[in-house]
C-alpha cells in the first residue's frame, strides 16, 4: 500500500499529455553553445599542455631549493554559480555542479558533488583526481603554479614538473602525489594546512610536515620541529608563518594567534630557531583562532565568530573594513597585497542571496563586485571549500 | 558531437523526454514551465554528451540539470519562500481517508505539495516518484545527503502541518527506511 503522496504523485503524472521534446531545436541550441566554447578556446592556448615556468626558478639546482621570491599575485574576481565559472568578464560551463574550488594559473582546480577534482584551464575541463571526503578543501599557492589535496591514501599535487637538462622546469598536464605517514589515528587524520612558495605543510596524523612541492627541482620532506598539534599552523606566506599560539585551561587562557618569521632559505635549520617558534610565541591577538595571511605576509584576515577584522603582522593592529549595507560579510580570499574577497549577506536569514564584495587594506573599505548572484548550495567561491549545504 | 554521437543522444531524448517531462512537471507544477525545463536540460546534456558516454550518466546528468535549474528558476522569481494560502480546502476533521484516496482528496495533497518551497518539493518528487535513494536525491540536488534527508523530514512535516496528522502522506515503511 502507499501513501497519498506517492499516490498523488503518479496520478499528476499519469494526467500529463504526451509531449514531444524538440530535438532540432535542442541541437541548435547545443552547437551554438559548443562553437562559443570553443571561440573561448582559440584565445588561449589549450592546445599547449606543456607550460614553461620560467627560467629565474629553473636556473635553481636541486641542491639549493630556496623558495621562490614572493610575486604579488593579481587574481581576476571569480566565482561559480552552479556549473558556470565565472572570472573576470569571462564566463564558462564547465558542465559539473562547482562545489568547491581555487584559483590557479590561467584557471582552476575545483570538485563536483562526487569528490571528484576537476581542472578547468582554457575552457577545457578534465577530472584530475578525487577528495578524501567533501569537507577535505583544496589548496593553491599564492602564485597560482600548485594547487593540491588529500585524497585518503595520498597527498596530491597539480601540475607535475619536471626539470629538464638546459634548467628549465616545465610543467606537465599530470599530478604528483607522495604519500604520508604510513597509519594515523582514527580522529586525527592527516590534512593539509598551507601551500606557498614551493612549501607544503602538513599534519600527518602525528606531527607537522613541510614538503617540497613544484616548482622547486628537490622534493625533501622534513618534520617541523615545535609544533604542538594540527592546525597550529593558520598559513604561511612569503617569509612569515601565522600560527596558534598559547595555552588552553585553567590559568592559561591566552589563546590567540601570532604571526612569526619563517625563512626556509635557511636549510640548516629547516625549522624555527630555539626560543623563536610556535611553542613560544606568545598571542598577539587573542580569542581568534584562525586566518588567513596575505601574499606578502604583511595582514592577516579572519571570519572567526563571524567576524570580519583584518589585522597588522607586525603590530597586531586590527581594522575592520566598512561594508555598508550588509549584515554578515567573511573574507575568503586576497586576490594581491592589498585586496580581499569577501562572501556578503544582507540579512542573517538562511535565504539571504549572496553578494560578493572586494575590500581593501590601504582604504579600510569594500565595493560591490557581484550582486545578488546565488544561495547557499548554488555559489561556490575559490575558498577550497564548499560553503552552504 | 560527432554524427555516432547525435544518435546515441538523439536515442536516449527520444526515450526518456517523456519520463524526464513528467517529473519535471511534479517539480515545478507548470506544464510549459516544465517542458521548458527538458528542453534546457537536454540541450545542456547534449553539450555534455561526448564526456557522459553511458546512458545513465546522461539521465543522472540531465535530471540533475532538471532539479537544479528548477530550484533556480523558482528563486529567481522570489518563490523560494513559503507562500501559504487561506484557499486550501479544510481536508475535513478525520483527515484524508486511507492511502487511497479520492481524486479530489489528491487534489488537496498536490496543492499543497505546490506550496512547498522548491528544495522541498524537488527532494519530495525525486524520493517518492522517482524513487531515488537519498544518496541519489542528493547527487540529483547537488546537496549533501543530510540536507536531503532535512528537506524531506521538513516538505512531509510541513504537508502533514496542512493536511492533519491523519493523512497518511508515506506508508510506514517509508516513512522510516532510509536508503
Amino acid at each position: 500500500m502507499s501513501g497519498q503522496l506517492r499516490a498523488t504523485l503518479q496520478d499528476h503524472a499519469d494526467q500529463l499529455d504526451r509531449w514531444d521534446v524538440d530535438l532540432e531545436a535542442v541541437v541548435r541550441s547545443g552547437d551554438r553553445r559548443i562553437r562559443r566554447r570553443r571561440a573561448a578556446l582559440a584565445g588561449g592556448c589549450a592546445a599547449v599542455l606543456v607550460l614553461v615556468v620560467g627560467v629565474t626558478m629553473a636556473l635553481r639546482p636541486p641542491t639549493t631549493p630556496e623558495p621562490a621570491p614572493a610575486v604579488e599575485p593579481t587574481k581576476p574576481f571569480s566565482y561559480a554559480v552552479g556549473s558556470v565559472i565565472h572570472s573576470g568578464s569571462d564566463t564558462v560551463d564547465v558542465g559539473v555542479h562547482v562545489e568547491s574550488m581555487v584559483q590557479i594559473d590561467g584557471g582552476f582546480v575545483f570538485t563536483g558533488p562526487d569528490r571528484t577534482v576537476y581542472l578547468e584551464k582554457n575552457g577545457d575541463t578534465q577530472a584530475i583526481g578525487h577528495l578524501a571526503d567533501r569537507s577535505s578543501p583544496l589548496f593553491a599557492s599564492d602564485n597560482g603554479l600548485v594547487a593540491a589535496w588529500w585524497d585518503g591514501e595520498r597527498i596530491q599535487t597539480w601540475p607535475g614538473y619536471r626539470p629538464t637538462q638546459s634548467g628549465a622546469v616545465v610543467a606537465e598536464d599530470k599530478t604528483d602525489s607522495f604519500e604520508v605517514a604510513g597509519t594515523w589515528p582514527r580522529d586525527n587524520p592527516p590534512k593539509i594546512e598551507a601551500l606557498s612558495d614551493g612549501h607544503l605543510w602538513f599534519w600527518d596524523g602525528t606531527q607537522t610536515m613541510v614538503a617540497e612541492v613544484r616548482p622547486l627541482t628537490s622534493t625533501a620532506t622534513w618534520r617541523v620541529s615545535d609544533v604542538a598539534g594540527p592546525d597550529t599552523i593558520q598559513d604561511v606566506s612569503a617569509r612569515a608563518a601565522l600560527v596558534r599560539a598559547g595555552h588552553e585551561g585553567p590559568g592559561h587562557e591566552t589563546v590567540g594567534m601570532a604571526v612569526i618569521a619563517t625563512d626556509l632559505r635557511d636549510l640548516a635549520g629547516k625549522t624555527w630557531p630555539r626560543g623563536v617558534g610556535p611553542s613560544t610565541a606568545q598571542p598577539q591577538v587573542r580569542n581568534i583562532s584562525s586566518g588567513d595571511l596575505a601574499p606578502d605576509g604583511e595582514h592577516w584576515f579572519t571570519q572567526d565568530n563571524d567576524q570580519f577584522a583584518v589585522f597588522d603582522s607586525a603590530t597586531g593592529q586590527r581594522q575592520d573594513p566598512a561594508h555598508p549595507g550588509f549584515a554578515f560579510a567573511a573574507p575568503y580570499q586576497w586576490l594581491g597585497n592589498d585586496t580581499m574577497a569577501v562572501l556578503a549577506l544582507k540579512g542573517m536569514s538562511d535565504h539571504e542571496s549572496i553578494s560578493l564584495l572586494t575590500c581593501h587594506v590601504s582604504t579600510n573599505d569594500c565595493e560591490v563586485t557581484a550582486s545578488d548572484i546565488g544561495y547557499y548550495g548554488d555559489v561556490a567561491i575559490p575558498a577550497g571549500e564548499a560553503i552552504g549545504g | 558531437v560527432g554524427r555516432g554521437d547525435r544518435s546515441g543522444f538523439a536515442e536516449f531524448a527520444l526515450a526518456r523526454s517523456g519520463a524526464l517531462h513528467r517529473a519535471a512537471y511534479l517539480m515545478v507544477g507548470d506544464t510549459q514551465l516544465a517542458q521548458d525545463l527538458v528542453q534546457e536540460a537536454l540541450t545542456r546534456t547534449y553539450v555534455a554528451w561526448p564526456r557522459l558516454r553511458d546512458p545513465r550518466n546522461a539521465e543522472a546528468y540531465c535530471r540533475k540539470a532538471i532539479t537544479t535549474t528548477a530550484i533556480s528558476w523558482f528563486r529567481r522569481k522570489s518563490w523560494n519562500n513559503e507562500r501559504p494560502t487561506d484557499e486550501l480546502p479544510d481536508p475535513g476533521s478525520g483527515g484524508l481517508p486511507g492511502p487511497e484516496g479520492t481524486v479530489a482528496e489528491r487534489d488537496v495533497v498536490w496543492r499543497a505539495l505546490q506550496e512547498l518551497p522548491p528544495r522541498q518539493r524537488a527532494a519530495l518528487v525525486l524520493r517518492f516518484y522517482e524513487d531515488l535513494t537519498e544518496a541519489q536525491t542528493a547527487e540529483a540536488m547537488g546537496c549533501a545527503v543530510g540536507t536531503v534527508k532535512s528537506q524531506v523530514s521538513s516538505g512531509l512535516a510541513k504537508l502533514r502541518g496542512r493536511l492533519g496528522n491523519d493523512v497518511e502522506l508515506v506508508s510506514a515503511d517509508e516513512g522510516t527506511v532510509t536508503r
